[in-house]
């Protein structure tokens, strides 16, 4: 136990001295194989960061809180010139009496006894520097605080306004006010406020028990703020994490209403926003019932949760708040507001949800700058005017996502922030677009067209725009500002369903908004709706009469983009080569959309690895492309990218480059910076560029790339969940292992979802992210996302795909390093069939089943798997090695020697050292191989001669040439040799060499040192090989098969 | 010269009973010393730990001058005995908070549980309980630093470290500590 500890030690104090970079590289050398201790000492590295005065002040001081220890004040009892009448309440910081002031004036007050264990003196002298700011509010929503001063026993205390009412939120609930009642009530409490921040004073604890309602003489509800000026008096300048929690436990009560910047209890730095903060929640709290946060959920957590839940979660809506309550709750929130639940739901969803998030935003600069401006907003909703609330933009979400990294790729929590461009929009934009094609069309075929036609058309167009539109305002405002692509998914759904009653008279209208609807779902990634959108759009098209062929063309091209996105490549071919063939018949072959067609099928045979096929029809494509709109256009640039694309993939990889940036270069000046193309340009280049290795460049066109995208498609979009993997495996690359973690995991959620579980792009990512977890060394949860993806890859039956074997590899290897070896075992077995046997590239998964056999000592089987990987891939040398020493260990004699003979004649003739070595020793382990033994001396000699400045490699090549002396009859300098094996630390050849002085020394007529030697290897090396755990990089089984095959030789030579 | 003084001598001598003794003695020092503070009880007027200490530094050593050897003795005892006060305290307080089983109703509609600084000491004395068996060395450090308010250079010569190494492990101790709270 003592050793490990102070490693530690040492490895933290090391590590902190170092910069981020420098202490991965030190991790990785001094932890090196020890996870566990690379995660004790990046936990406490982490934990370091917020340690901060942590034990550094004395144990809390023990005179505070004794046991039984009693408030010695009561009702009667005289405080200066107050007369205690008695208690009207008793809170976190202390007991409230009503008391009676005689002199100058007599009248009723408010008095406040502030629980022991505060600095009296300076939390006295604190309040008399505010007195007379204090003294400047007069409000009749703010309770006066007239004086303060200590009690006899030392203690401070306030003396205020005496106001006789009810906590605010008691009071709306007990009236049963409606939500319009309790605005009005709230907007009072705003100017209250309002009016101190403008005196200069900021309250600092705005909670409902610091809200009394009372009446005016009217017998109107007055909400009065009181305690203002009391919590600045009482909070001590500089907390620290243990006074922090004392004035919290003594003072704040519940942390239910402090702001970020308040739980942030380092600074000091508080203004009038941390009030606009806590109004926020008094907000929530008046229309959902509860608060943001679950206090006692907060209170049981801890200070760090409460600190970390204030600071960095997001709450959820007001409306998502009571959406989520039991409907038991939700009924009877909704009868204390005299509303029913949808409708009270409905009320506060939209304008009330945006204002209440704003004033609870985390940055306080995106707040309401004052409490009139909070109170104007609620007033401009209860008038029904615009309010100036809004979702926080897409940019702004990014940055604090990227700031507060942990919540960056949360999965769920991020399906919520969900962003995607406005539904009007987009499908304005459409809409437009299609009518602009219209009007091209038109103009083409303007000979054919008549004006009739044009009519019916501009006349369906616009029917269709109307019903879209009143689909769209069914579903309300929020939708309308587009935060939610659940809710458009939703909606489209919904379109979709209906269109087939509601439309079944106008099968063209049909197949038009079918249309519209199939690329608004390949906007937001549904491709497989997409899909059956435009399928039924072709059909339509093709029923009608007269045929519509532009129209069937364009539907068949969308629909090509729906099966490409989904990569069904044969289907993408078909109806791309039928909308080619009308187009060419109907445009012509010069015409944009030939050229567009001929680019996507381009795309098709890429894909399809008909390369050749695909250049010629990138080719046409631009050239179309550029003779009808110039060498500068969009379309061009895209004819660029494929070509840039397949060029690459031809190996023309400068060529390909030069198109990548001519394409780049193109986007940009037509579309700024800001644009997804711009951003997808970014990451073509990136690819282009990483073939050429150029690594630092390729990084900083991603990083680019990924921030366009982010902001401008957010999170649940497959270019971005592509470029975040790209991310996330680039963070795997710089062992940066908890955040490609973190990022992959997210990915891989993200991905499914949006393109189901079994596309090429979720299993790349199930790939990276179980290497991750191999790195971690998290075995098992490795094996669980390789089995994912092994299950997903025989469920698409290509089995014939080199990822597939890789991810079984990588499945096999994740089990045994779990010492499951027969779990390995059936793995391999199952997907070792007989055709994949055939493939060459199944000579990976046999290598591990070999070696998994060898381990396991089922040596025989192991040498049929080593003939069978021979018989793909001779042209490796040590597979002869290695089956050579598995058919001379299962006296397969024969065999043995027809390896032998076919080892030496293909590489008997060697220059390399380590090749000579291996055939050599295979070739020598029985005495009679095949190969004269002059050669085999040969061999050993190149060995030995080649690397004799290599120390590491000196003892292997000794040690074949002990042999070789041996099977020579030198047994003087064989046994030299082994001895000088012996010495050296290369253990993997000491059993071998024993064999071999112990044969010498036994001819050399030393018979003791000979049965010495050979007891000695026969330890190193027993009749039964070891089992050892885990990895076996070295292959020591191999090394124990060459040790046996001689120890048994030395056996049958030396008699006992 | 002093009982303490005299022990001091003793267990600088490796006697065997001596540490236990000074420990008692230190420990019915201490302990008489918070009574009668607490029996006072001024609120507002704290009392601190380390300055308990080192009161009863004065009143059973005086203002004689022991070999600084001598003077690491003792604040190990005294560490050793203001934490078991301190520990001791805050469970029977804690046990009087529970033991009634009777839920206050306030005005407030929460309230923080009372005197939660107990129960974070006491997690934080099972934590050190903890750690000494893993960094001996360290969590002695802790005990002369927290609760008997040494500085880093009386530490290091109480320990025979240096006083650089006292900090290294001043800090591993404080993170380990933290994050050994935070875990549970």
């Amino acid at each position: 136990m003592s050793e490990a500890p102070r490693r530690d030690q040492e490895i933290f104090t090391r590590a902190l001295e170092l910069t981020a970079p420098e202490r991965r590289a030190f991790l990785d050398r001094a932890c090196h194989n020890d996870s566990s201790l690379r995660r004790r000492i990046e936990a406490l590295l982490v934990t370091h960061d917020r340690v901060g005065d942590f034990l550094e002040q004395p144990p809390e001081e023990i005179a505070r809180g004794r046991p039984g220890a009693t408030v010695s004040e009561g009702p009667g009892d005289r405080i200066g010139r107050y007369k205690l009448l008695q208690q009207i309440g008793e809170g976190g910081c202390g007991v409230v009496y009503m008391a009676e002031q005689e002199e100058p004036v007599r009248r009723r007050v408010a008095l406040k006894i502030i629980k022991p264990g505060m600095d009296t003196r300076s939390v006295i002298a604190r309040f008399e520097a505010e007195r007379q700011v204090l003294a400047l509010m007069d409000h009749p929503n703010i309770a006066k605080v007239f004086d303060a001063g200590s009690t006899e026993s030392g203690r401070p205390y306030f003396v205020m306004e005496l106001v006789r009412g009810i906590k605010i939120t008691d009071f709306c609930d007990r009236e049963c006010l409606a939500t319009e009642q309790r605005l009005a009530l709230f907007i009072q409490v705003c100017h209250a406020v309002q009016h101190a921040h403008q005196k200069g004073i900021i309250h600092r604890d705005i909670k409902p028990s610091n809200i009394l309602v009372t009446a005016t003489l009217e017998g109107a509800p007055l909400p009065v703020v009181i305690d203002f000026g009391i919590a600045k008096a009482t909070t001590s300048v500089q907390l620290t994490d243990k006074t922090f929690f004392t004035a919290f436990e003594m003072l704040i009560g519940t942390p239910d209403y402090m702001s970020p910047e308040q739980a942030e209890f380092a600074s000091v730095d508080v203004d009038t926003r941390t009030d606009i903060y806590s109004l926020g929640v008094l907000l929530y709290e008046l229309l959902t019932g509860s608060t943001p946060f679950d206090s006692r959920r907060l209170l049981k957590a801890g200070l760090d949760e409460i600190r970390r839940v204030i600071r960095d979660e997001e709450p959820v809506r007001p409306s998502t708040r009571l959406l989520r309550m039991t409907s038991e709750d939700l009924t009877s929130i909704a009868r204390r507001r005299r509303s029913e639940p949808p409708k009270l739901v409905r009320s506060v969803a939209g304008d009330l949800d945006w204002i209440a998030m704003k004033a609870l935003e985390k940055d306080r600069t995106r707040r309401y700058e004052t409490a009139n401006g909070l109170a104007l907003d609620i007033k401009r909703f209860l008038a029904h005017e615009t309010i100036t609330a809004r979702p926080p933009s897409r940019f702004y979400r990014f940055k604090k996502l990227i700031r507060r990294n942990r919540l960056l790729f949360v999965g769920l929590g991020l399906l919520a922030l969900l962003l995607v461009t406005g539904l009007i929009a987009v499908s304005a934009a459409l809409a437009r677009e299609q009518q602009a094609r219209h009007v091209a069309d038109r103009a083409l075929q303007s000979a054919k067209a008549d004006q009739l036609k044009a009519e019916t058309e501009a006349t369906r167009s616009r029917q269709v725009t109307r019903f879209l539109e009143e689909m769209l305002q069914g579903v309300g405002p929020s939708v309308a500002r587009g935060d939610d692509t659940k809710m458009l998914r939703r909606i489209l759904d919904r379109t979709a369903e209906s269109i087939g009653e509601q439309l079944s008279g106008q099968p063209d209208v049909e197949a038009q908004l079918r249309g519209l609807i199939g690329r608004l779902y390949v906007e937001i990634g549904q491709f497989d709706l997409a899909e059956s959108m435009h399928t039924n759009q072709v059909a339509l098209y093709r029923k009608s009469v007269p045929i519509r062929e532009t129209d069937l063309a364009t539907a068949l091209f969308d629909l090509g983009m729906a099966y490409w996105k989904q990569r069904k490549l044969t289907e993408a071919e078909r109806v791309l080569d039928e909308s080619l063939a009308i187009r060419r018949r109907v445009f012509g072959p010069e015409h944009a959309t030939v050229a567009a067609t001929l680019n996507n099928l381009g795309a098709v045979y890429r894909r399809q690895r008909r390369l050749e096929e695909s250049e010629k029809l990138t080719r046409e494509g631009l050239a179309i492309r550029k003779r009808l709109f110039g060498d500068e256009h969009l379309d061009v640039a895209e004819s660029l990218r494929n070509l840039a694309i397949v060029l690459v993939d031809r190996g023309q990889r400068d060529e390909g480059e030069a198109a990548a940036r001519e394409m780049l270069a193109i986007r940009r000046r037509f579309l700024g910076n800001e644009h997804p193309l711009v951003a997808a340009a970014l990451t073509d280049l990136a690819w282009v560029v990483g073939t050429a290795n150029r690594t630092e460049e390729v990084e900083s066109l991603e990083t680019e790339a990924f921030g366009i995208q982010r902001r401008l498609l957010g999170d649940l979009h497959p270019d971005v969940a592509r470029s975040a993997y790209l991310l996330g495996e680039r963070m795997r690359g710089h062992g940066n292992l908890a955040e490609a973690h973190a990022v992959l995991g997210a990915v891989v959620s993200i991905q499914r979802q949006l393109l189901g579980e079994g596309h090429p792009d979720v299993l790349a990512t199930l790939r990276s992210l179980a290497l991750t977890l191999e790195s971690e060394g998290q075995w098992a949860e490795a094996e669980t996302v390789h089995r994912a993806a092994v299950a997903q890859w025989r469920q698409r039956a290509s089995l014939d795909d080199p990822n597939y074997r890789a991810e079984v590899e990588s499945l096999a290897r994740a089990l045994s390093m779990q010492r499951r070896y027969d779990d390995t075992s059936a793995l391999l077995d199952e997907t070792l069939t007989p055709a994949i046997l055939e493939q060459p590239y199944c000579v990976g998964l046999l290598e591990q089943r070999i070696d998994l056999r060898g381990r396991l000592g089922q040596l025989r089987d192991a040498a049929r798997d080593a003939a069978l990987t021979l018989q793909h891939r001779p042209e490796d040398d040590w597979r002869y090695s290695v089956l050579a020493a598995l058919q001379a260990i299962t006296r397969d004699t024969a065999g043995y020697e027809d390896t032998c003979r076919r080892y030496f004649a293909r590489f008997g003739t060697t220059r390399d050292a380590f090749v000579a070595d291996r055939l050599a020793k295979a070739c020598l382990l029985r005495p009679n191989s095949g190969p004269a033994l002059a050669d085999l001396d040969g061999l050993a000699d190149l060995a030995l001669a080649g690397v004799a400045k290599d120390d590491h490699a000196r003892p292997y090549f000794q040690l074949c040439k002990a042999i070789s002396q041996l099977r020579l009859g030198r047994n003087a300098d064989a046994l030299d040799l082994a001895s000088k094996v012996l010495e050296s630390s290369r253990t993997f050849t000491h059993g071998q060499a024993c064999a071999v002085a112990a044969m010498a020394h036994w001819r050399l007529g030393n018979r003791d040192a000979a049965r010495a030697m050979l007891a000695r290897g026969q330890s190193l090396a027993p009749p039964i090989l070891p089992q050892r755990d885990g990895d076996d990089p070295d292959r020591a089984w191999l090394a124990w098969i060459f040790s046996r095959i001689s120890l048994e030789e030395a056996a049958l030579l030396i008699t006992p | 010269m002093s009982d303490a003084t005299l022990l001091m001598g003793a267990v600088d001598r490796g006697e065997p009973e001596a540490a236990g003794q000074l420990l008692d003695l230190v420990y019915a020092e201490l302990r008489g010393l918070a009574a009668s503070k607490l029996a006072r009880d001024v609120p507002g007027q704290t009392l601190q730990p380390t300055a308990l200490v080192h009161e009863a530094w004065l009143r059973l050593i005086g203002d004689r001058n022991p070999k600084f050897k001598n003077r690491a003795h003792f604040f190990r005892a005294a560490a050793e005995a203001m934490r078991h006060i301190l520990i001791d305290r805050a469970r029977r307080k804690r046990t009087h908070r529970h033991g009634g089983g009777y839920e206050r109703v306030t005005w407030e509609e929460l309230e923080v549980a009372d005197d939660a600084s107990d129960d974070r000491l006491l997690a934080l004395d099972e934590a050190l309980a903890k750690f000494v068996q893993e960094h001996p060395v360290q969590a002695d450090l802790v005990k002369l630093r927290y609760f008997a308010g040494m500085t880093n250079e009386e530490v290091a010569d109480a320990l025979g470290i240096s006083v650089s190494t006292a900090k290294n492990y001043w800090t591993f101790a404080r993170t380990w500590l933290l994050h050994e709270l935070e875990s549970h």
